[in-house]
């Protein structure tokens, strides 16, 4: 991986994935976009030194699996515990990514997770793409991208 | 000593979280009481005792570190053992927390990692962990 933040990144979510939800995953040295295949999405927008977002787009359906390892139950998690569930990975995952964008004493200020039940809405910001991942994860499939505007 | 536990967080998935890693740790557990932000979680301590609070930092209402602020700044509760919860990982935020008199555990982490500091923090150890009958079915290293 080429893009040290996009190792960054990778290091991040598959910490974040292993240690929050017991689930093993790893990148994807095919990094395609899953376009038509996805399933939810989130998106954490931050402001501080730089401002922009940390989005996330899974697709097949591990989110069941993710909310029940979380939250340690042994039924089928709901839709709330689903889209709860990929909030806060994302909003983890993006809170150990900003380090490295902005040094170890720099402060930002994280929104609370969007979570949608479909592909991502398009960005007022669209450019800015500074980093991109796929991992596959459970038996599915997350695309993360870090974006920078200004 | 069993310990009564707050635990404040505007994610009920991280709630659950933490509720289900300190029951797999081994710690003697009291009552344990859920807030979504830190001034629900200064309505719950004037009702109930508190022996330990682990608290989130980004929350609506009123954040991890004006709830730190108000705590430490109220006499009945100066002394209250609190563990931040947090993605945070500003030096300068963290600094700011521990000269608080707080202790930080970082997300992601492991069920060790929160049960070290619990028992830094208030002194109490833990029963070894058996395996089934711990609620540890399925996880690692504890």
């Amino acid at each position: 991986m080429r893009n040290p933040l996009a190792a960054e990144l990778a290091s991040a979510a598959i910490a974040t994935f292993e240690q929050l939800a017991f689930l093993p995953a790893e990148v994807l040295e095919d990094p395609d976009e899953p376009d038509g295949q996805v399933t939810a999405s989130c998106r954490v927008r931050f402001r501080g030194p730089a401002s922009g977002a940390l989005e996330m787009e899974v697709a097949g359906d591990f989110l069941g699996e993710l909310a029940a390892n979380m939250l340690g139950l042994e039924g089928e998690p709901g839709e709330t515990e689903r889209r709860d569930a990929l909030g806060e990975i994302t909003n983890v995952i993006c809170g150990n990514v900003l380090p490295h964008l902005g040094g170890p004493t720099a402060v930002f200020d994280l929104s609370p997770p969007e979570v949608f039940p479909h592909p991502l809405p398009p960005c007022a910001r669209p450019d800015g793409r500074l980093a991109y991942l796929a991992l596959a994860v459970g038996g599915g499939r997350a695309a993360i991208r870090l974006r920078v505007y200004g | 000593m069993a310990l009564n536990v707050l635990v404040v967080d505007d994610s009920s998935v991280m709630r659950a979280m933490l509720i289900r890693t300190l029951r797999m740790t081994g710690l003697p557990l009291g009552e344990i009481h859920q807030a979504a932000h830190g001034a629900e979680a200064l309505q719950i301590l004037d009702r109930h005792w508190v022996d330990l609070a682990l608290v989130d930092i980004n929350m609506p209402v009123m954040n991890g570190e004006e709830f730190i602020d108000r705590v430490r700044d109220t006499p009945e509760l100066r002394d209250l053992a609190i563990i931040v919860v947090s993605t945070e990982s500003s030096q300068t935020r963290i600094s700011k927390i521990q000269r608080r008199g707080a202790r930080f555990v970082h997300k992601p982490f492991t069920p060790e990692m929160l049960r070290d500091q619990v028992m830094a923090m208030t002194g109490v150890s833990y029963a070894q962990p058996s395996g089934s009958g711990t609620g540890l079915g399925g996880h690692r290293d504890l």
